[in-house]
C-alpha cells in the first residue's frame, strides 16, 4: 500500500493543531443551529396562520419536515460557501508566502501530488462541515416529508459543489502572489456564481419575456449552486399552501426549474392539505385542552376511538413520497454538478501547471532540427552551439 | 561580445565532476542575472561561490537545483542535466536557500519527517534518519519543540538537516552563514567539515570570503553574473595581488574594438572584453602595465579617445569580499 500523501498529512496536522478549525466549526454549528430553530418557529407559525388555530407541529409532519430539511440544505450550502473557499484559497499562496513552496518543489513530490494533497485537505474539511450538520436535521427526520434519496442526493451534491469550488480556489491560489489577493478573488468568484447568475438570469428572463410569452429556465441559473440544490432535493413544486408546502428558500428557487422538473401534485398527494385541515386538529385540540391536573377526571381518549382515520403521519408520508414525472427531462442537479466539476478540474489543471518549476521546453538539439519553441529566448542564433543540449 | 576567461576551466580529468556549468545565461526581463558563467565543482570538494549581492550566485544555485530553466548553457550534476532529468538531480542534491521555510505548528522532528516523506522515504527509514540528523545538528533536545520557537542559528541548523534528509551527494548551500553570530557560525562550520569528511560535495555561497574561511578547497569569485576567477584561496590571493583594471574608448566601430581586445590579450592582459565602443581589460601589475597597454594600442594604429583606470577591478573586488563587504 502506498503511504499517505505527505502534503495531505501535514495539512491535516497543521490545521487541527491550530485553533482556527475547531473555532470555525463551532461557530458554524452554532449559527446553523440558531437558523434551524428559527426555521422551526417560522414553520410552526405559518402552519398556525394557515389553519387558524393551534397546530401541533408533529401533526403537520411532512409539510413541516420538508420545510425544515430544505431550509437546512439551503443554509448548509450558504455557510459552506462562506467558510469553505477561504481555506482552499490560502493553501498554495500561503506556501508561497511562507517560502516553503520552493522547498516542496525541490523534493521528489510532483506538482500533481502537491495539488492533490491540498485538495484532499479541502475535501476533508468540507465533508466535515456537511456531515457535522446532519444531526441538526434530526427534527426533520422525525417529521418526514422527504425520502432517503433526497437526502443522499442533496448531500453528495453539496460536497461535490463545495469541493469543485475549493479546486477553483486552489487554481486561483496558485496564480496569486499574496493570500489576501487569492481570498478576495475566490470570494469574488463565489459571489459571481451565486448572485451574478441570478442577475444574469433576471436580465435574460426580462429580455425573453418582451419578445415571447414563454419564458424557459434562464441559462445562467445552471451555474448557480442553489438552483441545482433545489432540484437535487426535489424542492420544486407549486408554491401554494393548498398544494401542500411551506415556502422554503429552496422551494422558491425551484420555481425557476423547468416545468417538467416540478414534482407532480398528484404524486405528492394533493389531498394532504385537505386531510390535515379536516382530521388533525380535532384529536389534537381535544388532547391539548384536557386538564392535566392529577386527581381530576381523566380526559376522553379521542385518539383511540376506532371510527377515526388511522394516525396521520404514516399515510401522509406515503402520499407525500416525492417523485418527478416520468417525462421529467435531464436532471438539472446533475448538469449543475457536471459544470462545477469541469470548472474544478480547470482549477486543478491551472494549479498543477503553475507548480511546475522548470518550463517544459522542446528538447532543442542541433540534429533533430525541430523548430524552437515560440517565445524561446532569441540569442540561439547569435551563439550557435551554446543552445545545443545533450540529447 | 568577445570574452576570454582568465583561466580555462579544466575538464574533469580523473576526478569525477559533481557539477559542471558551461556558459550559463539567465535573464530576468532586461536584467542579465547570469552571463555565460562557467563553474566546476569536483566531487568530494568544498567549493565557495563568493561575490557581492546580486552577482548571480543564487540564480546559479537555483539552476543547479532544478528550480529554474536557464536561457542558455549546459549544466551537469553527476552527469545529469537538471533541466531534462530533474528527478535524478533532486535525488542527488540537497538545497538550502537563504531563507528558512517555516511550518508553524510542526515540531523539529515532524518538520524533518515531512520533508523525508516528500522524498519518498519509508516510515521506518524516516524515524532513524530524523534521529540521526537531529543529533548531527545538535538539536536532539529540541526534537519536540515547535519550529517557530527556534533561534536563528537553530533554524539554520534545522534547515541544514532538512537538506540532508534524503542523503544527497551534493549540498548546495546559499548564504548559510549570513545573519549568524560568531558562535553559531563556528558550529555551522564544524558540521560542514564533518559532512565534507563523510565525502559530501559542498557548494556554498557567501558575499564575504572570511565567512567561509579556510573550509573551502576551491573558491570562485563571481561578479555581474560571471566567474572572474576560480582556484584555491591561496592561488586567488596571489593572482589578485597588484592587478589593474582599465577601460578605453576606441574609435572605428566594432572591428577596431575587437582588434583592441586581441592587442590587449597579446600584451598579457588577464582578461579583455569589448563592449560597444569600450575596451575593458584586467592587467597584471600597476600603472606601468596600464601605460604599456596604452602604448601598445596606439602602436597598433588604434584611435584611443579616452583611457582610464577603473573601479571594481579584481583586486578591489577581492578586497571587498575578503574584508567583509565594506565597499
Amino acid at each position: 500500500m502506498r503511504a499517505v500523501n505527505p502534503v495531505l498529512r501535514r495539512e491535516l496536522v497543521e490545521r487541527w493543531r491550530s485553533r482556527r478549525a475547531p473555532v470555525t466549526l463551532t461557530l458554524y454549528l452554532a449559527v446553523l443551529g440558531a437558523i434551524m430553530y428559527l426555521l422551526y418557529r417560522v414553520g410552526v407559525a405559518m402552519l398556525d396562520a394557515q389553519f387558524g388555530f393551534g397546530v401541533d407541529a408533529a401533526s403537520a409532519g411532512p409539510v413541516l419536515g420538508r420545510f425544515l430539511i430544505e431550509g437546512l440544505f439551503f443554509f448548509v450550502l450558504l455557510l459552506v460557501l462562506f467558510v469553505g473557499p477561504g481555506y482552499a484559497a490560502a493553501q498554495i499562496s500561503g506556501e508561497r508566502e511562507r517560502r516553503t513552496l520552493t522547498l516542496l518543489q525541490v523534493t521528489l513530490l510532483g506538482p500533481l501530488q502537491i495539488v492533490l494533497g491540498k485538495l484532499g485537505a479541502a475535501v476533508a474539511w468540507l465533508t466535515l462541515l456537511v456531515t457535522a450538520a446532519v444531526p441538526l436535521g434530526a427534527a426533520a427526520f422525525f417529521l418526514g416529508g422527504f425520502g432517503l434519496v433526497d437526502l443522499l442526493r442533496g448531500g453528495v451534491y453539496l460536497i461535490v459543489i463545495a469541493v469543485a469550488i475549493a479546486a477553483m480556489g486552489l487554481g486561483i491560489s496558485s496564480l496569486t502572489k499574496r493570500t489576501t489577493g487569492s481570498i478576495v478573488l475566490t470570494y469574488g468568484l463565489v459571489l459571481t456564481l451565486v448572485l451574478g447568475t441570478f442577475f444574469l438570469s433576471a436580465v435574460e428572463a426580462v429580455f425573453r419575456a418582451t419578445r415571447n410569452a414563454h419564458v424557459p429556465t434562464p441559462v445562467a441559473l445552471y451555474l448557480n449552486p442553489f438552483f441545482g440544490l433545489a432540484d437535487a432535493v426535489n424542492a420544486a413544486r407549486p408554491m401554494f399552501f393548498e398544494a401542500g408546502g411551506l415556502p422554503s428558500p429552496l422551494g422558491l428557487l425551484g420555481q425557476a426549474l423547468p416545468e417538467a422538473r416540478m414534482v407532480d401534485e398528484a404524486m405528492m398527494g394533493g389531498a394532504i392539505a385537505g386531510e390535515v385541515v379536516e382530521a388533525v386538529p380535532v384529536p389534537v385540540e381535544e388532547f391539548e385542552s384536557a386538564p392535566l391536573v392529577p386527581g381530576e377526571e381523566p380526559p376522553p381518549v379521542v385518539i383511540a376511538e376506532p371510527d377515526l382515520p388511522p394516525p396521520m403521519v404514516a399515510p401522509d408520508a406515503e402520499n407525500f413520497r416525492p417523485g418527478v414525472r416520468p417525462d421529467a427531462g435531464p436532471p438539472v442537479w446533475l448538469i449543475v454538478m457536471l459544470l462545477y466539476l469541469l470548472m474544478g478540474l480547470l482549477g486543478l489543471l491551472v494549479a498543477t501547471r503553475r507548480l511546475r518549476v522548470t518550463e517544459p521546453r522542446s528538447r532543442v538539439s542541433a540534429t533533430a532540427g525541430s523548430p524552437p519553441r515560440p517565445g524561446a529566448p532569441a540569442p540561439a542564433a547569435a551563439e550557435p552551439g551554446r543552445w545545443e543540449r545533450a540529447p | 561580445m568577445t570574452t576570454v576567461e582568465p583561466e580555462q576551466a579544466p575538464e574533469a580529468s580523473g576526478a569525477v565532476a559533481a557539477v559542471v556549468v558551461r556558459g550559463l545565461v539567465k535573464r530576468y526581463g532586461r536584467l542579465l542575472a547570469v552571463d555565460h558563467l562557467d563553474l566546476d565543482v569536483p566531487a568530494g570538494s568544498v567549493v565557495g561561490l563568493i561575490g557581492p549581492n546580486g552577482a548571480g550566485k543564487t540564480t546559479t544555485m537555483s539552476a543547479i537545483t532544478t528550480l529554474l530553466t536557464p536561457d542558455a548553457g549546459r549544466i551537469k550534476v553527476f552527469g545529469h542535466d537538471p533541466d531534462l532529468e530533474p528527478r535524478e538531480v533532486r535525488r542527488l542534491v540537497g538545497w538550502m536557500p537563504d531563507f528558512f521555510g517555516l511550518y508553524e505548528g510542526l515540531t523539529c522532528a515532524e518538520y524533518l519527517d515531512f520533508f523525508a516523506a516528500a522524498y519518498g522515504l519509508a516510515a521506518t527509514v524516516r524515524r532513524s534518519r530524523v534521529g540521526d540528523l537531529l543529533e548531527l545538528v545538535d538539536l536532539t533536545d529540541k526534537r519536540d519543540t515547535d519550529v517557530a520557537g527556534l533561534s536563528r542559528g537553530m533554524q539554520q541548523r534545522l534547515g541544514l538537516a532538512r537538506t540532508l534528509v534524503h542523503d544527497p551527494s551534493l549540498l548546495v548551500l546559499d548564504e548559510p552563514a549570513s545573519g549568524l553570530d560568531p558562535r553559531a557560525r563556528i558550529d555551522l562550520r564544524e558540521i560542514l567539515l564533518e559532512l565534507a569528511r563523510q565525502g559530501k560535495t559542498i557548494l556554498i555561497s557567501s558575499h564575504i570570503l572570511a565567512e567561509l574561511g579556510e573550509m573551502c578547497d576551491r573558491v570562485a569569485i563571481v561578479q555581474h553574473g560571471r566567474v572572474l576567477a576560480q582556484g584555491t584561496p591561496d592561488e586567488l590571493k596571489a593572482a589578485s595581488r597588484g592587478t589593474t583594471s582599465v577601460q578605453a574608448r576606441i574609435l572605428g566601430g566594432p572591428d577596431a574594438v575587437q582588434r583592441a581586445v586581441a592587442v590587449a590579450l597579446d600584451g598579457g592582459a588577464l582578461q579583455a572584453v569589448g563592449q560597444g565602443p569600450t575596451l575593458f581589460a584586467e592587467l597584471t601589475g600597476g600603472e606601468d602595465a596600464a601605460a604599456d597597454l596604452l602604448a601598445l594600442l596606439v602602436g597598433a594604429g588604434l584611435r584611443v579617445v579616452s583611457f582610464a583606470e577603473r573601479d571594481g577591478g579584481l583586486e578591489r573586488l577581492f578586497l571587498s569580499v575578503t574584508d567583509g563587504g565594506r565597499s
